[in-house]
């Protein structure tokens, strides 16, 4: 069965706090986009492996969808 | 003697007894090839002046739909919009709640406030994050739908995913319309549905404010336009 992800951006904490509510017993795992922008992220991540990790974490349709939504829905497979 | 004199009959008698009684057509079509539904087709086009559609709109709207008449899924081969899928193994209230929530945003983008408000419960609420005004009963409801129509004639919901999970749902759709001073504008945004006894119970809609506004900002007259919409929201 899919795990349902409800991404929320950190510019709707209102919708962030109603849909944990509403989804806590559910399939759906809400959480907040806790990610930084490229540029901050670029500053940060200094040695390879954190590098790595960065890479695993980056979905740049997540980020392009959080740019112009207020929460982005990822389902992710098998899990 | 009487005499009776055949008179010919105008086009403009005919359109105006047409627009006077109105004109129903109802259209049924399905084709299919080796039993599988490859496209149904059902349409019901009303012809009318608006004073004589409003007169008799309840008798020429369809029949409460009820869950066993809502559109059932096409076959896996056929579906499309992968966006909007349910996922395997998904409990069966969770396929209803979903239906039910694509027969909402298709009463809407169809201007199907009857059959908008058919599918709502009979205590039915409706809730936004914007303003403290709640809806309560279908009436209410289809009140503030009519009155959206009225302020964006052209409103429309392209839905981007739907998530189902037992009697709640989720719908992220990105709304667009035209204001009454001709200007568009596009808000994203998410309705939080519960379902109860087959029907939609509750509501909680969600749009980003600043990005409605933004485009209006500069225009002091599109102030209260938003503010009307966010009271009947």
């Amino acid at each position: 069965m899919d795990r349902i992800l409800c991404i929320v951006s950190r510019q709707h904490p209102e919708l962030f706090a109603y849909l944990q509510h509403r989804f806590k017993d559910s399939m759906v795992s809400v959480i907040l986009d806790r990610r930084m922008t490229a540029r901050r992220r670029r500053e940060i991540v200094a040695d390879a492996e954190e590098r790595r990790r960065d890479e695993r974490r980056r979905r740049p349709d997540v980020d392009a969808d959080l740019l112009h939504h207020s929460h982005v829905i990822v389902r992710l497979p098998g899990l | 003697m009487i005499l009776e004199r055949e008179r010919a009959t105008q086009p403009v008698e005919v359109l105006d007894r047409v627009l006077d009684k109105g004109i129903v057509i109802d259209a049924w079509l399905r084709v299919s090839l080796g039993g599988i539904d490859l496209l149904r087709v059902d349409a019901r086009v009303v012809v009318a002046s608006i004073e004589t559609y409003l007169k008799y709109t309840e008798a020429v709207s369809p029949p409460e739909p009820t869950e066993a008449s809502l559109p059932s899924a096409a076959p896996p081969a056929l579906r499309i919009a992968p966006r909007r899928r349910m996922a395997p193994g998904v409990h069966p209230a969770a396929v209803g709640a979903a239906r039910l929530a694509h027969a909402a945003i298709r009463a809407w983008n169809g201007r199907d406030i009857h059959g908008y408000g058919a599918l709502l419960n009979d205590d039915y609420v409706g809730e936004t994050h914007a303003v403290p005004i709640t809806l309560y009963g279908r009436g209410a409801a289809r009140r503030a739908m009519r009155m959206k129509f009225a302020l964006f004639p052209d409103l429309k919901f392209d839905v981007h995913d739907v998530v189902a999970t037992g009697d709640e749902t989720l719908v992220s759709w990105v709304a667009t319309a035209t204001t009454r001073g001709h200007e568009r504008v596009r808000v994203s945004g998410c309705t939080v549905g519960r379902m109860r006894g087959g029907k939609i119970g509750h509501t909680w809609c969600y749009w980003d404010a600043r990005e409605m506004l933004a485009p209006l900002r500069a225009r002091s007259h599109g102030s209260h336009t938003l503010h009307c919409v966010a009271a009947t929201s």
